[in-house]
């Protein structure tokens, strides 16, 4: 064993830590140098608004625009939000400026929509609006495919920052809340990538000031072949998370469930079986459980297939600017008869 | 397990504490233990390929070192051996295997399943460069098979060199190891430039211009100046990324108390060609001036009986540097690369160029800046058919010279693309400090504040970048 072990190559003497000291001090005043910088509006408008952990950049973008637009309106009386279908349909300006003309009244709403929301993380996001900015109204649109469980990305905004937003304590949840230079670590990061200035700019370029994300695109909708699902099933956490945000439907918040429409030619292959198994294992059981909790459920489909312009689709599910009006316009006379 | 990740951190960690506590001996022992389990987490048959050539060589030397008459013979046939060995994977895994086999009308099966051992094209030099040794006598046949392995495989230096000589290694192994305060500083200092250098210069250039962004507008949304822009790109990340490699894997191999040869000696300065290639991948072009350039060269003064003339003075540099691209990729782009690098030494070779580069540091400042930008310039352009790997369509080489030089668009679609000028900036800083202290690990030599505050950047830059960014692989791991 002797010939085997012999601690003869570590000639170490102790150092005396000065560089470790300083590197020390060095991080530490940068953390606070950061934490200052970054703590200046005109430093932060230089940068992309932070994500808070979620790897949505569009979470970011509306989340400093609801901040700006509350600042400019003093409040904000209702606020949409769904997936990328409501936030392409929904316009709160020409809502707002439609509601004027049915009520002569003013009202103040933003688009929350956020691209892939599944219902399981609604929930979240609705209730940090709810606890946040109070408003009167959550509009929440809704359409069968958000309701698959394939659609189910909860990780995109179900981040630790919202549950510590919500009351759940996480060391990074935390962080986020507190420290600008860690909200900003992704920001800073990403930052330089060409590819992710490219879609932040678009985003921030396409999200208006009221968070509407405008679509001039105009789809040739032919409909010869569009994806037929398998057997349509809801995903069981998906209805909860449907379920608890209903639930928050208060004296001091009304919730309203919105169908947000397909082109007319695509709902008998929207879900495999056409618009029976539709009605029956999407609109009925939603509608059942806004009902009988007292929240209204606005049908669209029937109602507006007429009315929505054959050119104010941008695909099959998203209407583009066009559509977005008139849907807008009609979301408004619906809101002006709920409202006294 | 590649080199930058937690794995190979952990694993060099476990093998060191062990280490320290061993015998000269069974350090050895150890080292080459460790070096397998490194090479099989790989791959069982890259292990195994590994220790049959090791063994082959191994016996072979033997053999070379004992004076008989078929000694000239023997070395022929193990240096066949091996250059047949690295010239059937290279071959396989190139476009042309699998193409050869469909015309033989073969099923392409057999020939698809190959894939290259990570490494052999490293080792296969630092065999067949022992058996060189040993038959000219400059060095004896090891006489232990551990040494020899450990030579072959020893694993900070396995998968991408550097390219280490036997006679220079070999000593090393013998002699006691021993790792002090300073020894600690220089491998950590090493390691440190090495991950800023891969994690943030060399993985992060690239998110910044991408190729698909380049070629997606070639000749019309495209400028002239963004192509350029990519070039230098390429020329800085495939530079940061092996010398950062190089660097890392020097780092912690001084933590064993083994010093590994340098591979780069800031290349982008260099006033000369043949100054270039002192500088860039040292190891392999010393290994080709050694064993190709050298001995081509005598053979062919010894034909024209010492009388210099035009064969003597274009074939031998432009043989060697299309050997090195054939040892880089087996394809005709490399080929070319090769050839152009061949070229331009031939022209540096010229009396009236040569006598405008010679003694580059006796030249004025402004002369030495000329010659380095035209240096710089020109390994740019050759750089294009060793990026694009081919050399027809509308992404070779050839379209892309023509967009560059031929048909230039002047322009500038995106001003963000720019920002490829800090990492630039970062990448010239650290060459800067260590050109003008002629010392790789200057950092080292400043105040403890100093050293303390540039620990803190570099952390701050490595959290930045490298923490949650996806590790990528060094490029030179696929030769």
């Amino acid at each position: 064993m002797r010939q085997l072990i012999r601690f003869e190559t570590l000639k170490l003497t102790l150092p005396s830590g000065r560089i470790f000291g300083w590197a020390l001090a060095s991080l530490l005043i940068l953390a606070i140098t950061g934490e200052i910088v970054l703590r200046i509006e005109s430093m932060q408008s230089l940068l992309l608004p932070p994500s808070y952990g979620s790897s949505s950049v569009e979470f970011g973008i509306k989340l400093a625009k609801i901040n700006s637009f509350v600042k400019q309106e003093g409040g904000v009386d209702c606020i949409f939000i769904g997936s990328s279908i409501t936030d392409a349909d929904v316009d709160p300006d020409v809502f707002r400026a439609a509601y004027k003309q049915f009520t002569h009244q003013d009202i103040a709403c933003f688009n929350f929509s956020l691209a892939g929301l599944p219902p399981s993380s609604a929930r979240m996001v609705a209730t940090y609006l709810v606890q946040t900015y109070q408003p009167k109204t959550i509009v929440y649109g809704v359409s069968a495919g958000e309701f698959l469980k394939i659609f189910n990305q909860r990780e995109t905004y179900s981040t630790s920052w919202l549950y510590y937003s919500l009351g759940v304590f996480s060391l990074e949840g935390w962080l986020y809340d507190t420290s600008y230079v860690y909200r900003y670590v992704p920001t800073l990061r990403y930052f330089y990538e060409s590819d992710y200035r490219t879609l932040a700019d678009a985003f921030s370029k396409r999200i208006s000031s009221s968070g509407f994300d405008r679509s001039t695109v105009i789809a040739q909708i032919a409909i010869e072949s569009p994806v037929s699902r398998d057997d349509y099933q809801m995903d069981a956490e998906s209805f909860s998370g449907y379920r608890d945000l209903v639930d928050l439907n208060s004296a001091n918040t009304r919730i309203v469930i919105v169908e947000s429409p397909v082109h007319p030619n695509f709902l008998p292959r929207y879900v495999k079986g056409g618009k029976g198994v539709y009605e029956s294992l999407f609109i009925e059981p939603i509608s059942g459980y806004a009902r009988s909790r007292g929240v209204p459920v606005w049908r669209t489909q029937s109602v507006l297939d007429a009315a929505l312009p054959p050119n104010g689709w941008s695909d099959p599910t998203h209407l583009n600017v066009e559509g977005a009006k008139v849907f807008s316009e009609w979301l408004a006379k619906q809101y002006a008869s709920l409202t006294p | 397990m590649e080199i930058v990740s937690w794995q190979f951190a952990t694993f060099s960690a476990c093998v060191l504490f062990i280490y320290y506590f061993l015998t000269l001996r069974a350090q050895k022992v150890w080292l080459l233990i460790a070096s397998y389990i490194f090479y099989l987490s790989w791959g069982l048959p890259f292990a195994a390929i590994l220790f049959c050539v090791t063994a082959l060589n191994f016996f072979i030397s033997r053999r070379l070192g004992n004076h008989h008459a078929r000694r000239r013979l023997v070395l022929w046939v193990a240096i066949t051996g091996n250059i047949s060995l690295l010239f059937f994977f290279k071959f396989a895994t190139s476009d042309y295997g699998p193409r050869l086999v469909q015309l033989l009308n073969s099923p392409t099966a057999f020939i698809t399943q190959f894939l290259l051992p990570i490494g052999l094209a490293f080792y296969t030099l630092q065999a067949i460069s022992y058996l060189i040794d040993v038959y000219n006598g400059q060095m004896q046949a090891a006489s232990s098979f551990v040494d020899f392995a450990l030579y072959m495989s020893y694993f900070p230096k396995l998968i991408a060199g550097p390219i280490e000589r036997a006679r220079n290694f070999l000593p090393k192994l013998a002699k006691p190891r021993m790792v002090t305060n300073e020894t600690l500083s220089r491998s950590f200092t090493l390691i440190i430039i090495g991950l800023i250098r891969k994690m943030v210069i060399a993985d992060v250039l690239p998110r910044m211009i991408s190729i698909d962004h380049i070629w997606a507008g070639i000749n019309s949304r495209y400028a002239t100046a963004e192509l350029a822009l990519w070039l230098m790109v390429y020329a800085f990340t495939l530079y940061n990324d092996f010398a950062g490699y190089t660097s890392i894997v020097r780092g912690v191999s001084g933590l064993f108390g083994i010093e590994l040869s340098p591979n780069f000696q800031q290349p982008f300065f260099a006033r000369s060609f043949t100054e270039f290639w002192n500088r860039w991948h040292i190891s392999l072009s010393h290994w080709l001036r050694d064993y190709i350039y050298f001995p081509f060269s005598r053979a062919l003064l010894r034909r024209s009986e010492g009388q210099r003339n035009l064969i003597n003075t274009v074939l031998p540099p432009l043989i060697t540097m299309m050997a090195s691209g054939l040892w880089h990729g087996f394809s005709v782009s490399m080929l070319v690369w090769g050839g152009l690098h061949g070229l331009y030494q031939v022209v540096e070779r010229i009396p009236f160029v040569a006598r405008m580069i010679a003694q580059p540091d006796e030249q004025p400042r402004w002369r030495q800046a000329i010659l380095m930008l035209i240096v710089f310039l020109l390994t740019m352009v050759a750089w294009v058919p060793f990026a694009l790997k081919s050399l027809q369509g509308n992404a070779g080489a050839l379209a892309f010279w023509n967009a560059l030089i031929l048909t230039p668009h002047w322009g500038f679609s995106n001003l963000w693309f720019l920002v490829v000028l800090f990492p630039f900036a970062l990448s010239l800083w650290i060459d800067a400090m260590q050109y003008r202290a002629r010392n790789e690990t200057v950092f080292t030599s400043w105040s403890p504040a100093a050293q303390g505050v540039l620990l803190a950047l570099a952390i701050v830059a490595l959290f930045f970048f490298g923490i949650t960014s996806q590790m990528k692989g060094f490029v030179y791991q696929g030769f």
